[in-house]
Protein backbone atom coordinates (compact mmCIF):
# COMPACT_ATOMS: atom_id res chain seq x y z
CA UNK A 1 0.00 0.00 0.00
CA UNK A 2 2.94 2.43 0.43
CA UNK A 3 2.02 4.26 -3.21
CA UNK A 4 2.34 7.13 -4.99
CA UNK A 5 -1.48 7.04 -5.13
CA UNK A 6 -1.71 6.38 -1.36
CA UNK A 7 0.88 9.10 -0.76
CA UNK A 8 -2.05 10.99 -1.97
CA UNK A 9 -4.47 10.35 -0.36
CA UNK A 10 -2.72 10.14 2.47
CA UNK A 11 -1.61 13.44 1.88
CA UNK A 12 -5.35 14.38 1.18
CA UNK A 13 -6.51 13.04 4.26
CA UNK A 14 -3.88 15.59 6.28
CA UNK A 15 -5.40 17.98 4.33
CA UNK A 16 -8.86 16.82 5.57
CA UNK A 17 -7.86 16.26 9.09
CA UNK A 18 -5.90 19.87 9.07
CA UNK A 19 -9.17 21.81 7.54
CA UNK A 20 -11.92 19.94 10.31
CA UNK A 21 -8.95 20.61 12.55
CA UNK A 22 -9.05 24.22 11.90
CA UNK A 23 -13.33 24.10 11.41
CA UNK A 24 -13.21 22.50 15.02
CA UNK A 25 -10.94 25.65 16.47
CA UNK A 26 -13.93 27.76 14.81
CA UNK A 27 -16.58 25.83 15.81
CA UNK A 28 -15.26 26.14 19.63
CA UNK A 29 -15.38 29.70 19.44
CA UNK A 30 -18.78 30.01 18.15
CA UNK A 31 -21.45 30.52 20.72
CA UNK A 32 -25.44 30.20 19.95
CA UNK A 33 -26.70 33.90 18.78
CA UNK A 34 -29.44 35.42 17.95
CA UNK A 35 -29.84 35.10 14.04
CA UNK A 36 -29.60 38.53 13.53
CA UNK A 37 -26.31 38.57 14.12
CA UNK A 38 -24.21 40.55 11.59
CA UNK A 39 -21.11 39.05 10.41
CA UNK A 40 -17.70 40.90 11.13
CA UNK A 41 -15.12 42.22 8.92
CA UNK A 42 -12.20 40.16 8.13
CA UNK A 43 -9.42 41.92 6.08
CA UNK A 44 -7.50 40.16 3.72
CA UNK A 45 -3.91 41.11 2.38
CA UNK A 46 -3.07 40.00 -1.24
CA UNK A 47 0.48 40.21 -1.96
CA UNK A 48 1.02 40.95 -5.52
CA UNK A 49 2.89 39.18 -8.22
CA UNK A 50 5.11 42.54 -8.97
CA UNK A 51 4.76 44.36 -6.21
CA UNK A 52 5.42 47.69 -7.29
CA UNK A 53 3.87 47.65 -10.77
CA UNK A 54 0.90 48.98 -11.71
CA UNK A 55 -2.25 46.66 -11.03
CA UNK A 56 -5.29 45.96 -11.80
CA UNK A 57 -8.56 45.43 -9.87
CA UNK A 58 -11.73 43.82 -11.02
CA UNK A 59 -14.81 43.41 -8.98
CA UNK A 60 -18.19 42.34 -10.25
CA UNK A 61 -20.84 41.61 -7.31
CA UNK A 62 -24.55 41.88 -7.99
CA UNK A 63 -25.17 43.49 -4.64
CA UNK A 64 -22.10 44.84 -2.96
CA UNK A 65 -20.98 48.24 -1.20
CA UNK A 66 -17.58 48.82 -3.16
CA UNK A 67 -14.60 51.02 -1.47
CA UNK A 68 -11.30 51.57 -3.10
CA UNK A 69 -8.45 53.55 -2.03
CA UNK A 70 -5.48 54.17 -3.18
CA UNK A 71 -2.43 54.72 -1.24
CA UNK A 72 1.66 54.30 -0.95
CA UNK A 73 1.57 50.56 -0.52
CA UNK A 74 2.89 47.51 -2.40
CA UNK A 75 -0.14 44.93 -2.18
CA UNK A 76 -3.67 44.99 -1.66
CA UNK A 77 -5.56 44.95 1.85
CA UNK A 78 -9.54 44.08 1.24
CA UNK A 79 -11.74 44.15 4.14
CA UNK A 80 -14.71 42.52 3.43
CA UNK A 81 -18.28 41.92 5.36
CA UNK A 82 -19.97 38.95 4.19
CA UNK A 83 -24.06 40.32 4.95
CA UNK A 84 -25.99 37.63 7.05
CA UNK A 85 -28.07 35.05 4.67
CA UNK A 86 -31.25 34.46 6.30
CA UNK A 87 -31.71 30.55 5.68
CA UNK A 88 -35.12 29.22 7.44
CA UNK A 89 -35.01 25.28 9.11
CA UNK A 90 -37.97 23.66 9.46
CA UNK A 91 -38.00 22.09 13.15
CA UNK A 92 -40.51 20.50 15.33
CA UNK A 93 -40.92 23.48 17.56
CA UNK A 94 -41.35 26.01 14.29
CA UNK A 95 -39.07 27.56 11.83
CA UNK A 96 -36.02 29.05 12.85
CA UNK A 97 -33.61 31.97 10.93
CA UNK A 98 -30.29 30.95 10.64
CA UNK A 99 -27.99 33.74 10.09
CA UNK A 100 -24.63 33.37 7.55
CA UNK A 101 -25.02 30.58 4.70
CA UNK A 102 -25.56 33.20 2.51
CA UNK A 103 -22.98 34.52 0.83
CA UNK A 104 -19.02 33.98 -0.29
CA UNK A 105 -16.52 35.35 -1.96
CA UNK A 106 -13.40 34.28 -3.79
CA UNK A 107 -10.31 36.90 -4.02
CA UNK A 108 -7.54 35.44 -6.96
CA UNK A 109 -4.43 37.49 -7.82
CA UNK A 110 -2.50 36.53 -11.27
CA UNK A 111 0.25 38.92 -12.45
CA UNK A 112 -0.75 42.05 -10.73
CA UNK A 113 -4.33 41.09 -11.36
CA UNK A 114 -6.56 41.38 -8.43
CA UNK A 115 -9.87 39.93 -8.99
CA UNK A 116 -13.04 39.77 -6.49
CA UNK A 117 -16.18 37.23 -7.33
CA UNK A 118 -18.86 35.89 -5.69
CA UNK A 119 -21.62 33.78 -6.69
CA UNK A 120 -24.04 35.32 -4.03
CA UNK A 121 -27.73 35.90 -4.75
CA UNK A 122 -28.73 39.42 -5.37
CA UNK A 123 -30.44 39.36 -1.70
CA UNK A 124 -27.09 39.24 0.25
CA UNK A 125 -25.10 42.56 0.18
CA UNK A 126 -21.55 42.60 0.59
CA UNK A 127 -19.70 45.10 1.83
CA UNK A 128 -15.91 45.73 0.07
CA UNK A 129 -13.63 48.02 1.28
CA UNK A 130 -9.91 47.78 -0.63
CA UNK A 131 -6.79 49.57 -0.10
CA UNK A 132 -4.78 49.35 -3.27
CA UNK A 133 -1.48 50.80 -4.75
CA UNK A 134 -2.25 54.45 -6.08
CA UNK A 135 -1.08 53.19 -9.73
CA UNK A 136 -4.44 50.95 -10.70
CA UNK A 137 -7.04 49.80 -12.97
CA UNK A 138 -10.13 49.54 -11.79
CA UNK A 139 -12.97 47.87 -13.01
CA UNK A 140 -15.67 48.12 -10.81
CA UNK A 141 -19.39 46.90 -11.00
CA UNK A 142 -22.41 46.14 -9.32
CA UNK A 143 -26.08 46.23 -9.81
CA UNK A 144 -28.08 46.59 -6.67
CA UNK A 145 -28.09 48.34 -3.38
CA UNK A 146 -24.71 49.21 -3.38
CA UNK A 147 -22.43 52.19 -3.37
CA UNK A 148 -19.43 52.18 -5.67
CA UNK A 149 -16.56 55.24 -3.68
CA UNK A 150 -12.90 54.93 -5.42
CA UNK A 151 -10.56 57.64 -3.83
CA UNK A 152 -6.81 58.77 -4.54
CA UNK A 153 -6.25 56.49 -7.38
CA UNK A 154 -3.83 57.25 -10.45
CA UNK A 155 -4.89 54.79 -13.39
CA UNK A 156 -7.91 53.94 -15.65
CA UNK A 157 -11.78 53.69 -13.88
CA UNK A 158 -14.37 51.73 -15.48
CA UNK A 159 -17.41 51.88 -12.84
CA UNK A 160 -21.06 50.70 -13.00
CA UNK A 161 -23.60 50.77 -10.99
CA UNK A 162 -27.13 50.14 -11.81
CA UNK A 163 -28.62 51.23 -8.96
CA UNK A 164 -26.61 52.65 -6.61
CA UNK A 165 -24.65 55.99 -6.67
CA UNK A 166 -20.89 56.25 -8.03
CA UNK A 167 -18.49 58.86 -6.39
CA UNK A 168 -14.40 59.62 -7.33
CA UNK A 169 -12.41 61.51 -5.83
CA UNK A 170 -8.59 62.79 -6.59
CA UNK A 171 -8.63 60.76 -9.94
CA UNK A 172 -5.63 60.97 -11.64
CA UNK A 173 -6.78 58.92 -15.38
CA UNK A 174 -9.58 58.58 -17.49
CA UNK A 175 -13.25 57.72 -16.25
CA UNK A 176 -15.96 56.20 -17.76
CA UNK A 177 -18.95 56.01 -14.89
CA UNK A 178 -22.39 54.43 -15.69
CA UNK A 179 -25.66 54.54 -13.63
CA UNK A 180 -28.80 54.25 -14.14
CA UNK A 181 -30.91 55.46 -11.66
CA UNK A 182 -28.90 57.69 -9.06
CA UNK A 183 -25.88 59.87 -9.05
CA UNK A 184 -22.75 60.61 -10.24
CA UNK A 185 -19.79 62.44 -8.85
CA UNK A 186 -16.24 62.42 -10.45
CA UNK A 187 -13.23 64.50 -9.15
CA UNK A 188 -10.54 64.65 -11.57
CA UNK A 189 -6.97 65.63 -9.93
CA UNK A 190 -5.96 65.95 -13.44
CA UNK A 191 -7.10 65.61 -17.04
CA UNK A 192 -4.94 62.78 -18.32
CA UNK A 193 -4.03 63.62 -22.66
CA UNK A 194 -5.53 60.00 -24.68
CA UNK A 195 -8.01 58.90 -21.58
CA UNK A 196 -11.54 58.55 -22.07
CA UNK A 197 -13.28 60.20 -19.33
CA UNK A 198 -17.48 59.63 -20.37
CA UNK A 199 -20.05 60.37 -17.26
CA UNK A 200 -23.42 58.94 -18.09
CA UNK A 201 -26.66 58.66 -15.99
CA UNK A 202 -30.37 58.23 -16.81
CA UNK A 203 -32.56 59.26 -13.80
CA UNK A 204 -29.22 61.06 -11.43
CA UNK A 205 -27.34 64.32 -11.19
CA UNK A 206 -23.56 63.99 -12.27
CA UNK A 207 -20.79 66.10 -10.85
CA UNK A 208 -17.56 66.53 -12.43
CA UNK A 209 -15.42 68.36 -10.42
CA UNK A 210 -11.57 69.24 -11.86
CA UNK A 211 -8.96 71.55 -10.92
CA UNK A 212 -8.78 75.12 -11.82
CA UNK A 213 -6.25 74.61 -14.29
CA UNK A 214 -8.09 71.86 -15.93
CA UNK A 215 -7.51 72.26 -19.82
CA UNK A 216 -10.75 69.75 -21.93
CA UNK A 217 -13.71 69.67 -24.52
CA UNK A 218 -16.70 69.17 -22.47
CA UNK A 219 -19.43 67.17 -24.44
CA UNK A 220 -22.38 68.54 -21.68
CA UNK A 221 -25.91 66.42 -22.39
CA UNK A 222 -28.81 66.69 -20.57
CA UNK A 223 -32.45 66.61 -21.73
CA UNK A 224 -34.58 67.48 -18.44
CA UNK A 225 -32.22 69.28 -16.55
CA UNK A 226 -30.09 72.42 -16.25
CA UNK A 227 -26.40 72.58 -16.27
CA UNK A 228 -24.46 74.73 -13.75
CA UNK A 229 -20.49 75.35 -13.93
CA UNK A 230 -18.15 76.87 -11.48
CA UNK A 231 -16.16 77.40 -14.66
CA UNK A 232 -16.56 80.21 -17.88
CA UNK A 233 -17.02 77.54 -20.23
CA UNK A 234 -16.45 79.06 -23.57
CA UNK A 235 -19.28 77.23 -25.51
CA UNK A 236 -19.03 76.78 -29.10
CA UNK A 237 -21.79 76.69 -31.58
CA UNK A 238 -22.87 73.38 -32.21
CA UNK A 239 -26.60 71.37 -33.84
CA UNK A 240 -27.95 68.81 -32.73
CA UNK A 241 -26.58 65.78 -33.97
CA UNK A 242 -29.27 63.87 -36.10
CA UNK A 243 -28.67 59.90 -36.70
CA UNK A 244 -31.33 57.78 -38.80
CA UNK A 245 -30.71 54.32 -39.35
CA UNK A 246 -32.49 51.59 -41.74
CA UNK A 247 -33.36 48.34 -40.72
CA UNK A 248 -35.89 45.33 -40.82
CA UNK A 249 -37.82 47.72 -42.95
CA UNK A 250 -38.37 50.50 -40.19
CA UNK A 251 -36.47 53.58 -40.16
CA UNK A 252 -35.55 55.14 -36.90
CA UNK A 253 -33.96 58.68 -35.84
CA UNK A 254 -31.67 59.48 -33.10
CA UNK A 255 -31.08 63.15 -32.08
CA UNK A 256 -28.12 64.38 -29.71
CA UNK A 257 -28.31 68.11 -29.10
CA UNK A 258 -25.12 68.11 -26.73
CA UNK A 259 -23.08 71.53 -25.69
CA UNK A 260 -19.75 71.48 -26.69
CA UNK A 261 -17.30 73.88 -24.49
CA UNK A 262 -13.98 74.09 -24.09
CA UNK A 263 -12.25 74.87 -20.72
CA UNK A 264 -9.07 77.07 -20.33
CA UNK A 265 -8.67 76.70 -24.27
CA UNK A 266 -9.74 73.21 -24.55
CA UNK A 267 -8.45 69.61 -24.31
CA UNK A 268 -8.99 66.03 -24.15
CA UNK A 269 -13.25 65.26 -24.35
CA UNK A 270 -14.97 64.36 -21.76
CA UNK A 271 -18.75 63.49 -22.26
CA UNK A 272 -21.62 64.14 -19.47
CA UNK A 273 -25.10 63.17 -20.14
CA UNK A 274 -28.02 62.69 -18.21
CA UNK A 275 -31.91 62.27 -19.45
CA UNK A 276 -33.47 63.16 -16.17
CA UNK A 277 -30.68 64.81 -13.88
CA UNK A 278 -28.77 67.91 -13.42
CA UNK A 279 -24.73 68.31 -14.67
CA UNK A 280 -22.78 70.30 -12.46
CA UNK A 281 -19.17 71.12 -13.28
CA UNK A 282 -17.00 72.25 -10.30
CA UNK A 283 -14.17 73.49 -9.63
CA UNK A 284 -11.43 71.59 -6.85
CA UNK A 285 -11.14 73.65 -3.39
CA UNK A 286 -14.51 75.84 -4.06
CA UNK B 1 4.83 -5.82 0.65
CA UNK B 2 3.01 -6.42 -2.78
CA UNK B 3 1.03 -10.45 -3.12
CA UNK B 4 0.33 -12.08 -6.64
CA UNK B 5 -3.32 -12.05 -6.42
CA UNK B 6 -4.20 -15.43 -7.33
CA UNK B 7 -7.96 -15.17 -8.48
CA UNK B 8 -10.68 -17.90 -9.10
CA UNK B 9 -12.36 -16.97 -12.23
CA UNK B 10 -15.90 -18.20 -11.66
CA UNK B 11 -16.91 -17.23 -15.12
CA UNK B 12 -15.18 -15.73 -18.27
CA UNK B 13 -17.25 -14.78 -21.39
CA UNK B 14 -16.11 -13.41 -24.22
CA UNK B 15 -17.87 -12.71 -27.61
CA UNK B 16 -18.05 -10.15 -30.35
CA UNK B 17 -21.27 -8.11 -30.79
CA UNK B 18 -21.18 -7.26 -35.13
CA UNK B 19 -24.19 -5.40 -34.82
CA UNK B 20 -22.31 -2.52 -32.37
CA UNK B 21 -18.82 -3.78 -32.96
CA UNK B 22 -18.03 -4.48 -29.35
CA UNK B 23 -15.87 -6.76 -27.69
CA UNK B 24 -16.89 -8.03 -24.11
CA UNK B 25 -15.52 -10.14 -21.04
CA UNK B 26 -17.19 -10.88 -17.80
CA UNK B 27 -15.62 -12.80 -15.04
CA UNK B 28 -16.06 -12.43 -10.76
CA UNK B 29 -13.73 -13.34 -8.98
CA UNK B 30 -13.16 -13.37 -4.73
CA UNK B 31 -10.29 -13.33 -2.51
CA UNK B 32 -9.71 -12.90 1.39
CA UNK B 33 -7.24 -10.93 2.49
CA UNK B 34 -5.85 -11.32 6.35
CA UNK B 35 -5.01 -7.92 8.00
CA UNK B 36 -3.11 -7.75 10.96
CA UNK B 37 -3.44 -4.17 12.12
CA UNK B 38 -5.59 -2.88 14.50
CA UNK B 39 -7.35 -0.70 11.93
CA UNK B 40 -6.72 -2.06 9.04
CA UNK B 41 -7.24 -0.04 5.83
CA UNK B 42 -9.54 -0.50 2.68
CA UNK B 43 -9.42 1.86 0.17
CA UNK B 44 -11.15 1.19 -3.22
CA UNK B 45 -11.00 3.80 -6.43
CA UNK B 46 -13.41 2.76 -8.44
CA UNK B 47 -14.25 4.71 -12.04
CA UNK B 48 -17.18 2.30 -13.33
CA UNK B 49 -19.68 0.34 -11.13
CA UNK B 50 -20.90 0.20 -7.43
CA UNK B 51 -18.64 0.10 -4.38
CA UNK B 52 -20.69 -1.78 -1.46
CA UNK B 53 -18.99 -2.97 1.87
CA UNK B 54 -20.34 -4.29 5.00
CA UNK B 55 -18.65 -5.45 8.16
CA UNK B 56 -17.93 -8.93 9.58
CA UNK B 57 -16.17 -10.49 12.23
CA UNK B 58 -13.64 -12.47 10.73
CA UNK B 59 -9.68 -10.42 10.93
CA UNK B 60 -9.89 -10.59 6.79
CA UNK B 61 -10.97 -8.52 4.14
CA UNK B 62 -12.66 -10.58 1.78
CA UNK B 63 -13.47 -9.27 -1.42
CA UNK B 64 -15.70 -9.70 -4.29
CA UNK B 65 -15.36 -8.42 -7.67
CA UNK B 66 -16.87 -8.57 -10.68
CA UNK B 67 -15.70 -7.85 -14.15
CA UNK B 68 -17.20 -6.81 -17.23
CA UNK B 69 -14.54 -5.12 -19.93
CA UNK B 70 -16.39 -4.29 -23.07
CA UNK B 71 -14.21 -2.28 -26.19
CA UNK B 72 -15.93 -1.08 -29.72
CA UNK B 73 -13.35 -3.39 -31.28
CA UNK B 74 -10.79 -6.54 -30.90
CA UNK B 75 -7.65 -3.87 -31.14
CA UNK B 76 -9.15 -1.88 -28.18
CA UNK B 77 -10.18 -4.51 -26.34
CA UNK B 78 -6.62 -5.88 -26.24
CA UNK B 79 -5.38 -2.24 -25.64
CA UNK B 80 -7.71 -1.49 -22.43
CA UNK B 81 -6.29 -4.60 -20.59
CA UNK B 82 -2.96 -2.62 -20.26
CA UNK B 83 -4.45 1.23 -19.86
CA UNK B 84 -7.65 -0.34 -17.56
CA UNK B 85 -7.26 -2.90 -15.02
CA UNK B 86 -7.60 -3.53 -10.85
CA UNK B 87 -4.19 -2.98 -9.36
CA UNK B 88 -4.59 -4.70 -5.90
CA UNK B 89 -1.77 -4.31 -3.25
CA UNK B 90 -2.49 -6.18 0.38
CA UNK B 91 -0.66 -6.48 2.99
CA UNK B 92 -1.50 -6.53 7.13
CA UNK B 93 -2.42 -2.89 7.21
CA UNK B 94 -5.40 -3.58 4.42
CA UNK B 95 -6.32 -3.54 1.36
CA UNK B 96 -5.97 -1.00 -1.66
CA UNK B 97 -7.84 -1.75 -4.73
CA UNK B 98 -7.49 0.62 -7.28
CA UNK B 99 -9.09 0.73 -11.30
CA UNK B 100 -6.04 1.91 -13.19
CA UNK B 101 -2.59 1.65 -11.42
CA UNK B 102 -1.34 3.04 -8.32
CA UNK B 103 0.39 6.07 -9.97
CA UNK B 104 -0.67 9.38 -10.89
CA UNK B 105 -0.05 8.68 -14.98
CA UNK B 106 -2.61 6.18 -15.77
CA UNK B 107 -5.35 7.55 -16.06
CA UNK B 108 -4.51 9.85 -18.90
CA UNK B 109 -4.09 6.81 -20.65
CA UNK B 110 -7.60 5.35 -20.17
CA UNK B 111 -8.61 8.17 -22.94
CA UNK B 112 -6.20 6.68 -25.35
CA UNK B 113 -8.51 3.32 -25.03
CA UNK B 114 -11.56 5.18 -26.56
CA UNK B 115 -15.01 3.57 -26.24
CA UNK B 116 -13.26 0.86 -23.73
CA UNK B 117 -14.82 0.68 -19.89
CA UNK B 118 -14.23 -1.69 -17.41
CA UNK B 119 -17.16 -1.73 -15.02
CA UNK B 120 -15.67 -3.25 -11.51
CA UNK B 121 -18.67 -4.25 -8.85
CA UNK B 122 -17.14 -4.48 -5.75
CA UNK B 123 -18.45 -6.43 -2.94
CA UNK B 124 -16.14 -6.32 0.52
CA UNK B 125 -16.24 -7.83 3.69
CA UNK B 126 -14.13 -6.02 6.59
CA UNK B 127 -12.96 -6.41 10.10
CA UNK B 128 -14.69 -4.27 12.65
CA UNK B 129 -13.11 -0.66 13.18
CA UNK B 130 -11.71 -1.06 9.78
CA UNK B 131 -10.77 2.59 8.36
CA UNK B 132 -12.60 2.54 5.16
CA UNK B 133 -11.88 5.29 1.96
CA UNK B 134 -13.63 4.40 -0.88
CA UNK B 135 -14.90 6.30 -4.28
CA UNK B 136 -16.43 5.62 -7.67
CA UNK B 137 -16.91 7.60 -10.67
CA UNK B 138 -19.76 6.78 -13.16
CA UNK B 139 -22.85 4.20 -13.05
CA UNK B 140 -22.32 3.50 -9.70
CA UNK B 141 -23.53 3.79 -6.05
CA UNK B 142 -21.34 4.07 -2.93
CA UNK B 143 -23.13 2.17 0.09
CA UNK B 144 -21.34 1.05 3.08
CA UNK B 145 -22.01 -0.05 6.21
CA UNK B 146 -19.55 1.14 9.14
CA UNK B 147 -18.31 -0.24 11.99
CA UNK B 148 -15.97 1.44 14.00
CA UNK B 149 -13.54 2.86 11.83
CA UNK B 150 -13.77 6.83 10.23
CA UNK B 151 -15.38 6.62 6.75
CA UNK B 152 -15.13 8.49 3.51
CA UNK B 153 -16.91 7.54 0.88
CA UNK B 154 -17.07 9.27 -2.86
CA UNK B 155 -18.89 9.47 -6.31
CA UNK B 156 -19.75 11.59 -8.45
CA UNK B 157 -22.56 10.85 -10.85
CA UNK B 158 -24.27 8.61 -8.47
CA UNK B 159 -25.51 8.35 -4.81
CA UNK B 160 -23.53 7.49 -1.75
CA UNK B 161 -25.46 5.88 1.40
CA UNK B 162 -23.15 5.10 4.84
CA UNK B 163 -25.23 3.92 7.87
CA UNK B 164 -24.26 2.43 11.14
CA UNK B 165 -21.71 4.43 11.45
CA UNK B 166 -19.40 5.79 14.45
CA UNK B 167 -17.16 8.48 12.78
CA UNK B 168 -16.97 9.88 9.03
CA UNK B 169 -14.18 12.07 7.98
CA UNK B 170 -15.46 13.20 4.22
CA UNK B 171 -19.11 11.61 2.44
CA UNK B 172 -19.24 13.48 -0.76
CA UNK B 173 -20.93 13.47 -4.05
CA UNK B 174 -21.54 15.66 -7.20
CA UNK B 175 -24.59 14.62 -9.39
CA UNK B 176 -26.22 12.46 -6.12
CA UNK B 177 -27.91 11.74 -3.13
CA UNK B 178 -25.81 11.41 -0.05
CA UNK B 179 -27.28 9.67 3.09
CA UNK B 180 -25.38 9.53 6.13
CA UNK B 181 -26.74 7.57 9.17
CA UNK B 182 -24.89 7.13 12.68
CA UNK B 183 -24.95 4.29 15.05
CA UNK B 184 -23.91 6.55 18.17
CA UNK B 185 -23.44 10.28 18.54
CA UNK B 186 -20.44 10.84 16.51
CA UNK B 187 -16.88 12.05 18.26
CA UNK B 188 -15.16 13.54 15.25
CA UNK B 189 -15.64 16.03 12.65
CA UNK B 190 -17.39 15.29 8.94
CA UNK B 191 -17.32 16.66 5.79
CA UNK B 192 -20.96 16.02 3.82
CA UNK B 193 -21.18 17.37 0.56
CA UNK B 194 -23.05 17.13 -3.52
CA UNK B 195 -23.82 19.74 -5.35
CA UNK B 196 -27.27 18.26 -7.06
CA UNK B 197 -28.56 15.81 -4.38
CA UNK B 198 -30.40 15.73 -1.29
CA UNK B 199 -28.20 15.09 1.99
CA UNK B 200 -29.66 13.33 4.84
CA UNK B 201 -28.00 12.93 7.88
CA UNK B 202 -29.36 10.95 10.82
CA UNK B 203 -28.31 10.81 14.28
CA UNK B 204 -29.38 9.32 17.46
CA UNK B 205 -31.05 11.10 19.61
CA UNK B 206 -29.04 12.98 22.46
CA UNK B 207 -26.49 13.77 20.15
CA UNK B 208 -24.22 16.93 20.26
CA UNK B 209 -23.18 18.21 17.24
CA UNK B 210 -22.34 21.59 15.65
CA UNK B 211 -22.60 22.28 11.76
CA UNK B 212 -22.02 24.66 9.17
CA UNK B 213 -24.32 24.43 6.61
CA UNK B 214 -23.80 25.62 3.21
CA UNK B 215 -26.97 24.93 1.72
CA UNK B 216 -27.79 27.29 -1.50
CA UNK B 217 -30.86 25.68 -3.18
CA UNK B 218 -33.01 24.08 -0.87
CA UNK B 219 -35.20 23.69 2.17
CA UNK B 220 -33.36 22.33 5.51
CA UNK B 221 -35.84 20.46 7.86
CA UNK B 222 -34.67 19.11 11.18
CA UNK B 223 -36.30 16.51 13.38
CA UNK B 224 -33.96 18.17 16.29
CA UNK B 225 -35.18 21.29 17.88
CA UNK B 226 -31.88 23.16 16.61
CA UNK B 227 -30.11 26.60 17.88
CA UNK B 228 -29.17 29.13 15.67
CA UNK B 229 -24.91 29.19 15.95
CA UNK B 230 -22.76 31.78 14.58
CA UNK B 231 -19.86 31.08 13.11
CA UNK B 232 -16.70 32.76 12.20
CA UNK B 233 -15.70 33.86 9.03
CA UNK B 234 -13.61 31.53 7.25
CA UNK B 235 -11.03 31.82 4.90
CA UNK B 236 -9.40 29.50 2.71
CA UNK B 237 -6.15 30.02 0.60
CA UNK B 238 -4.63 28.11 -2.22
CA UNK B 239 -2.62 28.04 -5.76
CA UNK B 240 -4.97 27.24 -8.62
CA UNK B 241 -3.65 27.64 -12.30
CA UNK B 242 -0.68 30.12 -11.44
CA UNK B 243 -2.79 32.64 -9.74
CA UNK B 244 -3.84 33.09 -5.56
CA UNK B 245 -7.28 32.52 -4.60
CA UNK B 246 -8.98 33.75 -1.52
CA UNK B 247 -12.39 32.02 -0.34
CA UNK B 248 -13.75 33.80 2.43
CA UNK B 249 -17.71 32.52 3.57
CA UNK B 250 -19.83 32.29 6.26
CA UNK B 251 -21.67 29.37 6.71
CA UNK B 252 -25.37 29.45 8.64
CA UNK B 253 -24.06 27.49 11.93
CA UNK B 254 -26.66 25.35 13.64
CA UNK B 255 -25.86 23.08 17.29
CA UNK B 256 -27.74 20.07 17.96
CA UNK B 257 -27.70 19.26 21.90
CA UNK B 258 -25.02 21.11 23.45
CA UNK B 259 -22.82 20.52 21.05
CA UNK B 260 -20.18 18.65 20.09
CA UNK B 261 -17.55 17.74 16.67
CA UNK B 262 -18.12 20.20 13.67
CA UNK B 263 -19.95 19.02 10.72
CA UNK B 264 -19.39 20.97 7.36
CA UNK B 265 -22.48 20.08 5.21
CA UNK B 266 -23.00 21.80 1.59
CA UNK B 267 -25.51 21.39 -0.97
CA UNK B 268 -26.29 23.56 -4.16
CA UNK B 269 -29.23 21.99 -5.50
CA UNK B 270 -31.05 20.12 -2.94
CA UNK B 271 -32.44 19.85 1.04
CA UNK B 272 -30.96 18.75 3.50
CA UNK B 273 -32.97 17.00 6.28
CA UNK B 274 -31.58 15.85 10.01
CA UNK B 275 -33.36 13.11 11.17
CA UNK B 276 -33.37 10.97 14.28
CA UNK B 277 -32.32 7.75 14.66
CA UNK B 278 -35.46 5.16 15.00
Amino acid sequence: MNTAKHFTHTALALTALLGAAAAFGQAKNATPVPATAQAQPETITIPLSRPGEPMSLNIDILSAHIEVIGEERKDVAVTVTLSSGRRKIVTPSGPKMLSGGGSGLEISERDNRVSIESEAPPTNRITIVARVPRRATLNLSTVNEGEIIVRDVVGDLELENINGPITATNITGSVIAESVNNPIAVGLAGVVAGGATSLSSLNGDITLTLPASAKAELHLDTSRGEMVSDFELDVKPSKPRIERNESRGGVSVRMEDVIVATLNGGGPVIRVKTLNGTIKIAQSGR
Amino acid sequence: MNKQVALGFFAVLALADKAAAAVTDQKTWSQSFPVSAAMPRLLIDNIWGNVRVRIGTAREIAVTVDEKRSAPSQELFELSKQTIFLDVKADGDGVAMVVGKQDDTVRPRINRCRGCRVDYQFEVTVPPGTQIDVSTVTDGSIDVAGGGGPVSASNVNGPVEVKDLQDCAQIESVNGAVEVAFARAPSRDCSIKTINGDITLTVPGGTGLDAALSVMQGSVVSEFDLEPLALPVRIDQRKEEGRFVYHIEQAAGIRLGTGGPTFSIESLNGDLRIRRSK
